[in-house]
């Protein structure tokens, strides 16, 4: 504003004055105010990029931990295959020093049994025994008088074989040690809450059935035949004795896998293979000579075969009007064991 | 059973390996039965038994002669297909897969074993499964095409691989 001369001038002067000194101090004062406002607000951006930074990088562990929480159910089922894994090797191993120990048993025996029969007093009376025995029908045809001195000297006879029966049928000896228990792992495949398929795996090597004419029938071929023989049974009182039955290696053991999905097989299906595997075992006289105790272990199908350790059988296209045992064994270009 | 008949007892290994049979086949036949007994030690009479019981048939005696064939492998699946059809292995009626080949000599068994695997792909055999194991029987509407491919006046081209792979 122009000054004006006069009276009122100075003290109009004075006040505009003032008001200008305000004004710049009021100026200065709201700019500095500004300013560190400014500065705060560089500072809460700053802070507010920080937390932005940190806060994706919470969200992308986030999603990493969410991931890997998805991926436990798979890590538990690898888990518990390679457990699974470990513990059919180890019981393997067990079977098969059991099956070396019982065959040791048993070769004495036999050599046993081989010098009772090579002994010169028992051949003369296993000659007459064998005798005997081609004649025993006519027996009847005799006078009593002679049927008699005839069977009095028959029991003579079998008096003097008595060691010789003894060896024959005596219970095989029992191994030294305490009883192991070994497992076949089993596993029913539902489709509709209806068993589909049933796996089982031996804790004995693929190579009882592979390389059979070339080893010793031994504890561990024993043991897969007591098994596929309850297998059977087993199939049979569910009224699907017909169903196709496979055997392959799985990871160096015997698998047999039935398929059932042509067959009206219930639930009850379980129960009939526990009881026809434990009692196959129990009622075995080799399995009581070797101290050796068979039980059933139940596992879900994805823990014996997960997924991407299967053969790739949902892969290839199916043949048309072959079952899938026989497919497995087209792909595999045949198999010796048809 | 005489003493001497329970020392030489035979093993389910035993039997197999005289009838040309797996092992696990022997089991079969015996789980047909029941459970299986306490010792796995037989008579020999069991042999002639588990081989009636299992419905193994030697198709190919000594002496018996494949089809005569400028390529042996033709020859082999022609003989074969000439049984199937002369022993009218026609649905329903259905035999062992492994009496196909049973008593070959083992690369024709090897090649039996291929040609199987190749008539069953083209459905001019099919599988059924038993308590005994896997069978084949032959479709009804394959029956003269069988006969003109064991004539060898016919063969597909599709079983062709068979020599022409090896």
């Amino acid at each position: 504003m122009a000054k004006k001369d006069g009276p009122a001038g100075p003290r109009l002067t004075t006040e505009l004055e003032a008001i200008e000194k305000w004004s710049a101090d009021e100026q200065d004062r709201l700019r500095k105010r500004l300013s560190g406002l400014d500065e705060e607000e560089g500072k809460f951006r700053q802070q507010l990029a920080l937390i932005d930074k940190k806060l994706q990088e919470n969200l992308d562990q986030r999603k990493k931990v969410a991931e890997e929480l998805q991926r436990i159910p798979k890590a538990v089922l690898d888990r518990q295959h390679e457990a699974l894994l470990r513990s059919v090797q180890a019981e393997r191993e067990m079977v098969a020093a059991r099956a070396g120990a019982l065959g040791a048993l048993q070769e004495a025996r036999q050599k046993e049994i081989q010098g009772l029969l090579e002994d010169p007093a028992n051949k003369e009376a296993i000659e007459e025994y064998e005798k005997f025995r081609e004649v025993e029908p006519m027996l009847a045809t005799l006078p009593g008088g002679y049927r008699r001195v005839l069977l009095d000297h028959h029991e003579e006879i079998k008096k003097v074989l008595e060691p010789v029966f003894a060896a024959l049928e005596g219970p095989l000896p029992k191994v030294d040690g305490e009883v192991v228990e070994v497992a076949i792992v089993g596993s029913i495949d539902p489709v509709g809450g209806v068993p589909a398929a049933i796996a089982f795996v031996f804790p004995v090597g693929y190579e009882v059935c592979r390389s059979w004419s070339e080893r010793p029938e031994d504890l561990s071929a024993l043991l897969a035949y007591r098994g596929l023989g309850a297998i059977c049974g087993a199939l049979g009182e569910v009224n699907a004795a017909d169903a196709p039955l496979s055997w392959r290696e799985s990871d160096g053991a015997l698998s047999v896998e039935i398929l059932l999905a042509d067959y009206k097989v219930g639930p009850e299906i379980k129960q009939a293979m526990e009881a026809a595997l434990l009692s196959a075992y129990a009622r075995a006289h080799e399995f009581t000579a070797a101290r050796v105790a068979v039980r059933l272990f139940w596992v879900d199908p994805d823990v014996l075969v997960p997924e991407e350790a299967g053969d790739g059988d949902g892969v290839d296209q199916p043949l048309p009007g072959i079952s899938k045992p026989v497919q497995v064994v087209l792909r595999r270009g045949g198999s010796s064991e048809w | 059973m005489g003493i001497i008949e329970q020392y030489q007892r035979l093993g389910v290994k035993d039997i197999a390996g005289h009838l040309g049979l797996h092992p696990f086949d022997v089991i079969r036949v015996l789980a047909a039965r029941g459970p299986l007994p306490e010792d796995l030690a037989f008579e020999e009479s069991e042999q002639e038994r588990i081989r009636g019981e299992s419905g193994l048939e030697v198709w190919w005696t000594p002496g018996r002669r494949l089809e005569a064939d400028s390529v042996h492998a033709r020859g082999v699946l022609r003989s074969m297909v000439r049984e199937l059809v002369a022993r009218k292995i026609v649905a329903p009626r259905a035999t062992r897969v492994d009496n196909l080949w049973r008593g070959l000599e083992d690369e024709d068994e090897r090649i039996a074993r291929r040609a199987v695997n190749l008539l069953l792909q083209e459905q001019f055999l099919k599988t059924v499964s038993s308590r005994l194991g896997i069978m084949v029987t032959v479709p009804a509407d394959k029956v003269e095409a069988l006969e003109r491919i064991a004539a060898g006046t016919e063969m597909p081209a599709s079983l062709a691989a068979l020599w022409l792979a090896s």
